[in-house]
């Protein structure tokens, strides 16, 4: 295999490949703080994700990653460099692009399945249609006995997995998690990283999953790919191609030594005045 | 059927007592100034069987309703216009705020040289005096959906007109309702106190009842009382109920 | 595995013992350090078996 620059890893230049699902080209991104400076919160990322990957931004907060997903999903646009979605400029959200945001923001108006038939209405299934395909999303992830009831009725991790089998009902290419897991309890937690791995695992390599997290564990535990980021400004630090099969265990050896590694880098950007 | 009991019950509760003290002021005071429950009672059924309470409270009831859906109208229209463009807002809102603290009654007198001692001024009174709560509230309602439900929305495929229908003004609901409600009540008080004062018309409201009255004290009692009733039916078979369902659906309600 | 007491067998020796298999799963761990410049391989090992390979590669972007 040929030699990678240092610097260049995060994007492969494999002649004759179809383009990257999602691509960065020297993004950065700035904002005005309150107090009226200019602050860099991604600094010149470039980064390709393929299509079928498990790709999670890890970095601490502040780090930028949830600029870049938000830039991914089409909410928020580069001040300079490129977002690319199969080769072309992203334009804005869509269901192209489910995005499983940390709060569940389910619309507390609809059922369950109504949050589900939302989405399936918005992709254009015909009126007949949806109920039942929303049931078969809804058992996907285990809350049929749900289906009715309110959203506020729901336990946190509950509500989760039905922006989940919502976001799932759109038939998206690409996946985006902006911490999904953040605010759930532990074993909530651990339930629907397995869920997501599942459904990753069983689209078969037809769906792209981009995942922000700043939980380590987690990163190694999902991904194929987890890219570090420093804190602001925002900078990919390291990658670590994991080559493990799924489903994985937080206490299998090499998530293990991956997860350590991974610390370890952290904490030497902590003690070099990084910031964290 | 016990939660109706523990409901109705306290307010029952205060209504009973109010009868017991006002008739004890009775008995104390002359008639002419308090009249008795009894005499009111006789004269609310005199003035429902002769026709003039029931004629007097659809007449007023029909102008209410009336004036009600033109501010809705107008309320919600402007409302939305303003919502959608932030330079017409700071320019135009700060003058239906301006409009809905000035007590409407102000506007009668100017109503009347517009419309003469009609029916008219008093419906252009109600309106004005109602409209304004619809507007700001439509304003305040779109502002307050979260910005997450329309990111949410968004991604998943929901924009410009779909965006507002599917999700905009759901979420702006409670907050929309609660601005009709209080439309109601200036709409319902404005004119009331058209009524009263353009007394001199043919048509009659429950407004020009009262002032006709005069004579009659136990009848103006009656007379109130009725207005009274129909302020609390509206507002209890109507508004609370709808809100409470919208609420509820929601996970909205403030008790358990 | 008997130790000889002495002398220890030589690396060559040791690889002409190996099974089949064994030497399968040595030329895949060669295979890999000589693909990946820095990274972890994780052999597991079930009934003296080697049933899978795993590997993680790191590479600094800074």
């Amino acid at each position: 295999m040929a030699d990678r620059a240092e610097g260049a890893v995060a994007t492969m230049d494999e002649r004759g490949a179809p383009p990257p699902k999602l691509a960065l080209r020297d993004l950065v991104k700035t904002r005005r703080s309150t107090a009226g400076e200019t602050v860099t919160a991604v600094d010149h990322v470039t980064l390709d994700v393929f299509q079928g990957e498990f790709v999670c931004l890890l970095g601490p907060s502040g780090c930028g990653k949830t600029t870049i997903l938000n830039i991914l999903a089409g909410l928020d646009a580069p001040t300079s460099g490129q977002a690319l979605l199969d080769g072309r400029p992203i334009a804005g959200p869509g269901p192209d692009r489910a995005v499983l945001f940390q709060e569940p923001a389910l619309f507390p108006w609809l059922s369950v399945v109504g949050n589900v038939e939302f989405a399936l209405k918005h992709v254009g299934v015909p009126q007949d249609e949806r109920r039942d395909r929303a049931m078969g999303w809804l058992e996907n992830v285990h809350l049929t006995n749900f289906a009715n009831a309110q959203p506020h009725e729901l336990s946190a991790g509950m509500r989760q997995r039905t922006a989940l089998a919502r976001a799932l009902a759109c038939d998206p290419d690409v996946l985006l998690g902006d911490e999904p897991f953040g605010a759930l309890d532990a074993q909530a937690r651990e339930l629907l990283q397995n869920e997501v791995q599942r459904v990753w695992v069983e689209s078969e390599g037809r769906k792209t999953f981009v995942f922000v997290t700043h939980n380590v564990r987690e990163a190694a535990l999902l991904a194929d790919r987890v890219l570090v980021m420093t804190a602001a400004p925002g900078k990919l630090l390291e990658e670590q191609r994991i080559y493990a099969p799924r489903p994985r265990q937080l206490d299998d050896a090499l998530v293990s030594r991956v997860v350590s590694e991974i610390h370890e880098i952290l904490m030497l950007e902590v003690s070099k005045g990084g910031g964290s | 059927m016990r939660r109706i009991a523990r409901e109705i019950g306290p307010p029952l509760a205060g209504v009973v007592g109010l009868l017991v003290v006002w008739a004890i002021v009775a008995a104390f005071a002359s008639p002419r100034t308090v009249p008795s429950p009894a005499s009111v009672w006789s004269a609310l059924r005199r003035g429902i069987s002769d026709g003039t309470i029931p004629e007097a409270a659809v007449k007023t009831l029909i102008r209410l309703v009336f004036s009600f859906a033109v501010s809705i109208v107008i309320g919600t229209a402007l409302g939305f216009g303003l919502a959608l463009n932030e330079f017409a807002r700071r320019s135009v809102r700060p003058l239906v705020v301006a409009l809905q603290i000035t007590p409407f009654i102000a506007w009668l007198p100017l109503a009347v040289v517009w419309f003469g001692l009609s029916e008219r001024a008093v419906v252009f009174v109600a309106i004005v005096g109602a409209f304004p709560s619809v507007t700001l509230a439509t304003i305040s309602s779109f502002g307050q959906v979260p910005p997450l439900l329309k990111r949410a929305g968004r991604t998943l495929g929901a924009e410009g007109w779909h965006l507002y229908r599917g999700v905009i003004f759901p979420a702006a609901l409670p907050g929309y309702v609660g601005g009709l409600q209080q439309a109601w009540g200036f709409a319902w008080k404005a004119l009331m106190a058209g009524e009263l004062i353009t007394a001199g018309l043919n048509a009659t409201g429950l407004g020009q009842l009262l002032a006709r009255s005069q004579d009659d004290v136990p009848a103006l009692v009656a007379t109130v009382a009725v207005i009274v009733v129909i302020g609390v039916l509206v507002e209890y078979l109507v508004f609370v109920r709808l809100e409470r369902r919208i609420r509820a659906r929601r996970g909205l309600l403030l008790s358990g | 595995m008997a130790d000889d007491p002495v002398p220890k067998p030589s690396t060559q020796e040791r690889l002409a013992d190996l099974t089949d298999d064994e030497r399968l799963v040595l030329a895949k761990v060669a295979d890999i350090v000589q693909k990946i410049k820095y990274g972890t391989v994780v052999l597991v090992i079930q009934d003296g078996k080697v049933v899978q390979i795993e590997m993680a590669e790191k590479f600094r972007l800074r």
